[in-house]
């Protein structure tokens, strides 16, 4: 009997043997509840790489020239980051799943339906069962304990991957993505001359990729070199009709995706404004028909312009010369792009002193103008435009307006503004019993003189008799002290009437 | 004999006199075998009873052949409005003493003795319901300057019917607080209507001997109160009894909209006791979640007041007692 004191043979053993079945199996348990969870990360993270891709190949950073080598790890990346990044996701989440020993007991306690025997009997044997019932109740636990190593816990329902609706599509949007990416990456130039296909390459590769064709081809004349004068005086689409491979080019640029597109619309439109400004310099220079502004801003640049490329540009080929105008345009157009910066670079070199002159000559003219205009005008250059005041709602826009000034018109969001600020948006319910207010009445006086109206006077016998009933006459009933009253006032009336006509037959007796 | 054989031993007294006593009360009271065990069990656990159900469902019978079935000391008292705390409670008076003179002599009244039955408590004037307060939770009656311990067991089984409200005095709270539990008497089975009408309208009268005392009783009083209590049981009672009350972090979302009062500490006793209980008669030497879960309705119920959101839309403290149920986790369970 002395052994039922202690600790019943092998309960302790059992225990750690539940404790590690349990940590298993919910170590397992966690990994798969994390997978479930990660995966819903799946498809934004594989969003990131075709992301990274299409920003690389849009901003110029993967050159084509990488294209056949690039596409391969791009797209093996892409497929690779997420299930990577899943992966990290779920050992993270697993290894930072502590697992206590009680929950242990207390799975096999929940699943086996043990109602805590396994883990009283392990509290109260760390820290030594002191009363009878905790050893009965260790006791007790012993043969639940080693039916507990016999059975196999029942399978556990994992959640299934939350994959919501909002999730796949991504998936399907980063292969598009990717596949777009790859396609602009990897798109081969589609001219036959590579000095244009790769015009916008750097100035080392442009010199090796237009020595070695020009020497190999040596059949097609050189394009004979337009003057400055004749490009100037001919709109810009007969000289890119003049280009070889005009067209193409700018069809490859357009294709290329890698910002050359805009670059050449930029140009287009900046020699558009060139040979505008050529055309109005040509008929200042005749003195015809030019404005006050534009005169003195274009007069005196032009011919130097002119006198000072025209030597250089007799060197350089017709392409480079189209963009060698549209380099040199200066102050003419409004926005420039970093794509068209890129394609003015090549120019800048050799325009730069004319462009330099230019430039400076525009500015100066600009100048003098703003000046004369102080002048007239003393307060003109600190003036502000007029405040707009309009009376619409102010505060629908939380974006502060800099000519807020406070005297009304557009401003920032405001706290009150007058009465209509006040109204309540909202319809309240009248807590007043009663007819609600109809609200500001207009009453409005026409004057008007009166008519008289002639009316048929119509006789009492023609009206008839009434034969119907005159409806529901309401009778009020009235309180019993008035009925009092009223009963007394009348008996009164009638006392006196009595009395009067007693009187008035005595006397006539 | 070993410590463990002691308890086993204890233990199967506490489950064969608990069985003895409800056979007795069965003879006499047909089916209701939830509020049976409701009522022996917070007898054992030493808590008082609050039946609540409608006239007939045989309340007062079940607490009239407990009293006959435990050798007690019983007493019945009807509440009525016009009754005063002197009425239960007992009052000095002046008797004649044997040698002519007067004499003010202590007379007891019906609350000295160990098994009361307060019928219809609800009718009684707050002022006379508070007179049991001392009594139920000291166990002691004070009257003028004279203070009477009551007798252990003492154990006060009331009465209240919850549909006749015209004329009846809400419990107070704090007397609510001091029933361990409030049982609720349903209508009896369609099959229990044949035993109703054979023991009550045939010629054969039920007998119901007594089958324990005062003593026997104590003696499982304290059985119960040795059950050991693990720390996962002890910390699920806490948290029930913290997700009653509206502004904890436990509490469900009905409970935080509906109640304006949860359970006090003394929840937490009624819940480890009567879990006790539950673990002696499932043959368990320590009580579990499972216990505390099977006990937290009638323990719960009645000390969560409602407040007027709740009344107006008609929910009860059964359901709040429910979501807590569902929105608490024992300590270190794993969601199968």
């Amino acid at each position: 009997m002395a052994e039922r004191d202690t600790e019943p043979a092998g309960i302790g053993a059992d225990l750690e043997d539940i404790v590690s079945r349990g940590r298993k199996r919910l170590r397992a348990w966690a990994a798969k509840e994390a997978l479930a969870k990660a995966v819903i990360h799946l498809f934004p993270a594989a969003l990131v790489v075709p992301c990274l891709a299409l920003i690389g190949n849009l901003a110029g950073l993967v050159g084509p020239s990488l294209w056949p080598l690039a596409d391969v790890p791009t797209a093996a990346l892409a497929v690779v980051a997420p299930l990577v990044i899943v992966a990290a996701y779920t050992l993270v989440i697993v290894l930072r799943e502590k697992i206590d020993r009680r929950v242990c007991l207390a799975l096999f306690d929940t699943l086996l339906g043990f109602k805590g025997r396994l883990q009283a009997a392990d509290e109260f044997l760390s820290r030594g069962p002191a009363s009878p019932f905790e050893h009965a109740a260790v006791e007790d636990a012993a043969p639940f304990a080693r039916q507990a190593l016999d059975i196999e816990l029942p399978a556990v329902r994992t959640p299934p991957p939350d994959l919501r609706a909002g999730r796949w599509p991504l998936g399907i949007v980063s292969v598009l993505v990717l596949a777009g990416a790859l396609l602009l990456g990897g798109l081969p130039p589609v001219t036959d001359n590579p000095a244009i296909a790769m015009a916008d390459e750097s100035p080392a590769r442009l010199a090796t990729a237009v020595a070695t064709p020009v020497e190999k081809d040596a059949e097609p004349p050189p394009p004979k070199e337009p003057s400055r004068r004749s490009l100037d005086s001919q709109p810009l689409s007969s000289v890119s009709e003049a280009e070889p491979g005009g067209e193409s080019e700018r069809a490859a640029r357009s294709r290329s995706g890698t910002g050359d597109a805009r670059s050449s619309s930029a140009k287009s439109s900046k020699a558009a404004s060139l040979a505008q400004q050529a055309g109005k310099a040509a008929a200042g220079a005749s003195g015809e028909g030019s404005s006050k502004k534009q005169t003195p801003r274009e007069r005196p640049a032009k011919p130097r312009r002119e006198n000072k490329s025209r030597p250089e540009e007799t060197k350089e080929e017709q392409p480079e010369a189209s963009k060698g105008v549209s380099g040199g345009t200066g102050r003419s157009s409004g926005s420039r792009t970093s794509a068209s910066d890129q394609a003015a670079a090549d120019d800048k070199a050799r325009n730069d002193e004319d462009e330099g002159d230019a430039t400076d000559d525009a500015e100066e003219e600009e100048d003098e103008e703003q000046k004369a205009g102080s002048a007239s005008k003393p307060m003109l250059n600190n003036r502000k435009a007029a405040v707009d005041r309009s009376l619409s709602p102010s505060g629908l826009s939380d974006q502060e307006n800099d000519q807020a000034n406070g005297r009304g018109g557009p401003s920032g969001l405001k706290k009150t503004r007058g009465v209509a600020a006040m109204l309540l948006g909202v319809p309240m319910p009248d807590h007043l019993r009663g007819k609600s207010n109809p609200g500001r009445i207009k009453v409005e006086r026409e004057r008007a003189d009166p008519e008289p109206k002639t009316a048929l006077a119509a006789d009492a016998a023609e009206r008839g008799s009434r034969r119907e009933s005159i409806g529901y006459l309401p009778h009020p009933a009235l309180p019993p002290w008035m009925q009092e009253t009223v009963r007394d006032y009348f008996l009164a009336e009638r006392a006196r009437d009595l009395a009067k006509t007693d009187s008035t037959s005595n006397t006539t007796d | 004999m070993t410590t463990a054989d002691e308890a086993r031993e204890r233990a199967a007294e506490f489950r064969t006199a608990f069985a003895r006593v409800k056979t007795e009360v069965a003879k006499m009271v047909v089916g209701q075998a939830p509020v049976v065990d409701g009522v022996l069990t917070a007898m054992m656990a030493g808590g008082h009873v609050l039946l609540e159900g409608v006239p007939g469902l045989g309340k007062t019978l079940l607490v009239r052949s407990l009293s006959e079935a435990v050798s007690l000391a019983f007493s019945r008292i009807q509440f009525t409005p016009d009754m005063m705390p002197a009425d239960i409670q007992g009052t000095m008076v002046l008797t004649e003493t044997a040698g002519g003179g007067h004499e003010l002599t202590f007379q007891q009244g019906p609350l000295i003795a160990n098994l009361i039955l307060a019928d219809e408590i609800n009718r009684a004037t707050p002022k006379t319901q508070s007179a049991l307060l001392e009594a139920m939770q000291e166990k002691q009656v004070t009257v003028g300057r004279r203070t009477i311990r009551l007798e252990e067991p003492y154990c006060v089984m009331a009465t209240q019917n919850p549909v006749e409200q015209e004329g009846t005095y809400p419990l107070p709270e704090a007397q609510l607080d001091r029933f361990l539990f409030k049982l609720v008497v349903g209508y009896p089975a369609e099959s229990e209507y044949h035993a109703i009408l054979d023991r009550t309208t045939g010629a054969d009268e039920v007998d119901i001997r007594p089958v324990t005392d005062g003593d026997e009783i104590r003696s499982l009083r304290a059985t119960v109160r040795a059950v050991a209590e693990p720390e996962a049981a002890r910390t699920f009672a806490i948290r029930l009894v913290v997700a009653t009350q509206p502004d904890s972090d436990l509490a469900p979302a009905s409970v935080a909209e509906c109640a304006s009062l949860g359970s006090s500490p003394r929840g937490v006793q009624g819940l480890i006791l009567a879990g006790k209980v539950q673990a002696l008669l499932d043959d368990r030497f320590a009580v579990s979640p499972d216990d505390i879960r099977a006990v937290a309705l009638p323990v719960l119920r009645h000390r969560i007041l409602l407040n007027f959101r709740a009344q107006a839309n008609s929910v009860s403290a059964d359901e709040l007692v429910e979501d807590v149920l569902k929105s608490v986790n024992p300590p270190h369970a794993v969601a199968a």
